[in-house]
């Protein structure tokens, strides 16, 4: 299997390698449940990659798996589209080379495989890679600890449109990770008000208590860390910096925000795309659950994750990008049956 | 069939009234003793049948005491917060389980190599039983509230006027003799019941259903206790359907006053706590749910097999 390669398609891994002395462009574009996310980064080797430029389009694949089990043919044309785009953004921004992974959405779709070859295919690439969630784990908590103290244990929760990753490790070495089928996206889709009723609040906390499996909090020392859309736009909603940390009870402010105001105000408010207020209602009933069922005093925000790792990726794997570091072995198809519990790289 | 022996009205309305204004003095008595968890409730229920008497024989009672109805049931709402408190009191340690089940251990180094790295439970694991997260601590919080709130209505009870009332209350009502009073009991209940029995069977749509059903379902079975003397002996093992219905709808009825309970007990807590709230609130509704099922099923199958026409049948002949 080979890597996504843009406009330097050509350019071989071994000449990626070979040019390692001098910091390289790379593309990280993640094709997500809610979104299509473009990184482009400069990228050296022993140091995180700095991110130069961003784009994000809410595509919504996860959707239109929740609805119907596949991903339709109006939101494929989208998805399409939105990826040509970005993959000509960064080629046109000088990416070296570009790593192209799909998440939850495609690994859950019927037709998942068939649609990451047309999106292939539509935007020039040789392969969209549907990325195992163990591999999606490992390469967010690759991306969000890699330059923090190797000898610490961090655990790292990734809240995705259509899964959650809880992935827990020492930094820059291997997690045990767990894919929970839960994500922002999905629970925020069972309100259709704005903002949601009492009805709906209580439709959607039931959803999540539902779907979150019996946790056990880690050993006492562990730190943890969270990425993914909901949690990298909480600080702002708290008048916090980037990468502040989180507390339980700053996530249920954050809740009775979401309860009090329409997301166009606080979009407005805040800055923020008003489809990710809308999906960050989904996220913050799934991280408070989390924080207090793992026993989470405080979560720090990480604006690093799978996008960060994946660049990472590209600059030491190249081409194999998406074989994070010690998961040898790993089985490189969409496991759609897989139970949570069984999980473990 | 066999029916019981032809009791007039005025002599059914004395011995009724007599026995249950008895049945109320007793349960009155109780009320005060703090150990004893049934007083509340038997007094509630004795006042209620104290009212159906009243209402049932309205024609037999001195005016002056036809009056008592409605103070009866004003009474009996003043004990309505106390008794909601002990049941919900109940219904969370049946629920939720009793409190303080689990010790956190999870910095145990035996539990850390069960568990290796893992933060997902697996099956066969030693998981932790009852409460997760700071369960613990809301359903402790519940039940403080809950006490709290059973505390200060009994205190309100019986520093109030509640008692005295009651104390009056309870005192048997004038039978009078009158040509209405004369005429055959079983005649009054062939008359009274056709009615309830209807308006219990009524479905109606939507929310309510299950709570007017309810209302109406108790409003039948308190008359035909009233007329029991008088109907025929498969009056009984009517009155017992009766009572299985109505429990499984008076259990869906208190798990939604619960659910509605912690709802709003959760507004003004610690916001750490909210997620667990939550989480014990989930967990209420799904009793709810499968109580609202049983109850619904029940009701369909006596809706289905015609049963409330062939009770009615059975009981008046």
């Amino acid at each position: 299997m080979r890597a996504n390669l843009g406009c330097a398609a050509k350019t071989s891994a071994l000449a990626i390698r070979a040019d390692l002395s001098k910091s390289l462009r790379l593309a990280a574009i993640d094709v997500g449940s809610n979104t299509i996310h473009l990184l482009l980064a400069s990228c050296d080797e022993g140091t995180p990659p700095r991110q130069l430029f961003r784009r994000r389009e809410f595509v919504q694949l996860g959707a239109d798996v929740a609805d119907t089990g596949r991903v339709g043919p109006a939101r494929l044309e989208l998805a399409a589209t939105t990826l040509r785009g970005q993959v000509a953004e960064a080629r046109r921004r000088g990416a070296a080379a570009l790593a192209v992974g799909a998440t939850q959405a495609l690994r859950s779709a019927a037709n998942g495989r068939e649609v990451s070859e047309i999106l292939a295919e539509r935007a020039g690439l040789e392969q969209v890679v549907v990325l195992p969630a163990q591999v999606e784990a490992q390469l967010a908590f690759d991306g969000a600890t890699f330059n923090l103290p190797p000898a610490q244990t961090f655990l790292l929760l990734d809240i995705g449109g259509a899964s959650t990753q809880v992935a827990m490790g020492p930094a820059r070495g291997q997690c045990s990770d767990h894919s929970l089928p839960i994500g922002s996206g999905m629970i925020a889709s069972l309100a259709a008000a704005d903002p949601p009723t009492s009805e709906e609040w209580r439709l959607m906390e039931r959803r999540v208590a539902e779907l979150l499996p019996d946790l056990v909090p880690p050993l006492q020392g562990t730190l943890a860390l969270g990425t993914g859309g909901t949690i990298t736009n909480l600080p702002r909603m708290l008048g916090r910096d980037k990468g502040a940390v989180l507390r339980l009870r700053d996530v249920e402010q954050v809740i009775e925000l979401f309860r009090e105001l329409p997301a166009i105000l606080l979009a407005e408010r805040f800055g923020m795309d008003l489809e990710r207020v809308r999906l960050c209602r989904g996220g913050v009933l799934i991280l408070a659950q989390l924080m207090d069922l793992l026993g989470l005093s405080r979560v720090r925000c990480s604006e690093r994750g799978l996008r960060d790792g994946m660049a990472m990726g590209l600059l030491a794997r190249g081409p194999e990008w998406w074989k994070p570091l010690g998961a040898a072995g790993v089985e490189f198809m969409p496991d759609r049956d897989r139970s949570v519990a069984s999980v473990s790289v | 069939m066999s029916v019981s022996e032809p009791l007039s009205c005025f002599d059914l309305a004395e011995q009724t009234t007599r026995d249950r204004s008895e049945v109320l003095r007793w349960a009155a008595a109780r009320l005060p003793l703090v150990s004893d968890e049934e007083a509340v409730h038997d007094t509630r229920v004795a006042l209620r049948r104290m009212r159906e008497s009243i209402l049932g024989f309205e024609n037999c009672v001195a005016s002056v005491d036809r009056a008592k109805a409605r103070r009866l049931r004003k009474l009996e709402a003043v004990l309505g917060p106390l008794r909601d408190a002990e049941v919900r009191l109940q219904l969370l340690d049946e629920v939720l389980g009793p409190v303080a089940v689990w010790r956190d251990r999870s910095d145990d180094p035996r539990l850390a190599r069960a568990y290796g790295t893992s933060v997902i439970a697996k099956p066969g694991d030693v998981t932790r039983p009852g409460l997760r997260g700071l369960e613990t601590q809301a359903r402790r919080l519940l039940a403080d509230l809950t006490a709290a709130e059973t505390a200060a209505a009994r205190e309100q009870m019986l520093s109030g006027p509640a008692l005295r009332t009651l104390g009056k209350l309870s005192a048997e009502p004038k039978i009078i003799h009158s040509r209405q009073s004369s005429r055959l009991a079983r005649g009054l209940a062939q008359k009274q019941l056709p009615a309830l029995f209807r308006r219990a069977s009524r479905r109606h749509a939507g929310e309510g259903d299950l709570h007017r059903r309810r209302i109406r379902t108790r409003r039948l079975r308190y008359r035909l206790e009233l007329y029991g003397p008088v109907l025929s002996v498969e009056h009984r093992s009517v009155l017992e359907e009766l009572r299985g219905v109505q429990g499984m709808l008076g259990r869906f009825h208190d798990l939604a006053v619960l659910v509605e309970w912690i709802d709003s007990a959760a507004r003004d807590q610690r916001r750490e706590l909210r997620p667990a709230l939550r989480r014990l609130t989930v967990r209420v509704e799904l009793e709810q749910e499968s109580a609202k099922e049983l109850a619904e099923a029940e009701l369909r199958r006596l809706d289905d097999a015609a049963w409330w026409q062939s009770a009615q049948l059975a009981c008046l002949g």
